[in-house]
């Protein structure tokens, strides 16, 4: 009966400290990834990359903006999203832990790899190291949701 | 006898009965007999002082006030003489506090922008530059690695 007693109260404290981890662990973050090619080639700017536009015109110098892929992952803390990249690179994304309004992220592009601790709605823009058909660059903006 | 009743014998305020009672008391007693003898020793004081002193003597704290503006003076003298050589101790002390408040604002206030975003990152050897666009975005800018794309012209970083 004591045994049973004892037995029972380690399983409440043991799922008390758990708990936390697997709460921390059932949250899932949304990332809305954008791929877009910026190219000094001729041509517009897609309406869909409007906003990516406008955060990246005053800084690089391209003629046109086109989005090739829109995607959203949604992921687990620790889970890993992949996606295929135009230029052969894949993006990994990593959620690690959810703190307050930021999440931190592991994220590979190519050979590439940075930890991001990212900000709720906080766009991250990121290019691919390698180039694409010759004259443009993968641009990849990723926004976490949570 | 009592030491209140001894004053008043001594001071000449006992009724005669009493003052021959008291006298008669003290011829017995040579304790009260010193101790009226001190107390004429003290009266003869009181009345030697009052006697020097009269009205003649100036009041001591007229003699107090007029020495004040004297002794602050003198403190004034002395402080100037030897009071400022902390002074440049004082300025040093103020330019540290100054610089220590500036340090500690620019460096320890809650990090924003690009460099609170980005923990680590390892491009293997090939060049990055990480900045804030619009409405705190970060860009994270791998230069290109190979026959990457060169532009020319404008104010404005090419993308390679």
């Amino acid at each position: 009966m004591v045994w049973r007693s004892v037995a029972a109260l380690a399983l409440a404290v043991g799922v008390w400290l758990a708990a936390p981890a697997l709460a921390q662990q059932a949250r899932r973050v949304s990332f809305l990834i954008m791929v877009t090619h910026a190219s000094q080639e001729a041509g517009k700017i897609d309406p869909r990359a409007e906003h990516l536009h406008s955060k990246l015109h005053r800084d690089f110098r391209y003629q046109s903006l086109e989005v090739l892929e829109q995607r959203q992952m949604r992921l687990s803390m620790d889970e890993i999203g992949e996606m295929q990249l135009p230029t052969g690179s894949l993006l990994k994304l990593r959620p690690l832990n959810l703190s307050g309004d930021r999440v931190l992220v592991a994220v590979e592009v190519g050979r590439m790899r940075t930890d991001l601790r990212m900000k709720n709605k906080k766009i991250v823009i990121l290019s691919d190291p390698k180039g694409y058909r010759g004259r443009g660059r993968i641009v990849i903006s990723f926004e976490p949701d949570f | 006898m009592k030491e209140r009743r001894l004053h008043a014998y001594h001071d000449g305020e006992l009724s005669p009965g009493a003052e021959a009672g008291a006298a008669r008391q003290l011829e017995r007693s040579p304790e009260d007999r010193a101790e009226l003898a001190r107390l004429a020793v003290v009266g003869d004081w009181v009345r030697e002082a009052d006697a020097a002193g009269g009205g003649d003597v100036p009041d001591l704290w007229d003699g107090i006030a007029a020495r004040l503006p004297a002794i602050d003076a003198e403190r004034a003298e002395a402080q100037a003489a030897r009071g400022w050589w902390w002074r440049p101790f004082l300025a040093g002390a103020a330019a540290t506090a100054a610089t220590a408040a500036v340090v500690l604002t620019l460096f320890l206030q809650p990090a924003t922008g690009s460099a609170d975003v980005v923990q680590w990152l390892d491009a293997e050897g090939a060049p990055v530059m990480v900045f804030d666009a619009e409405d705190g975005t970060t860009v994270i800018w791998v230069l290109e690695e190979e026959g990457g794309e060169e532009t020319s012209g404008g104010g404005s970083r090419g993308l390679a």
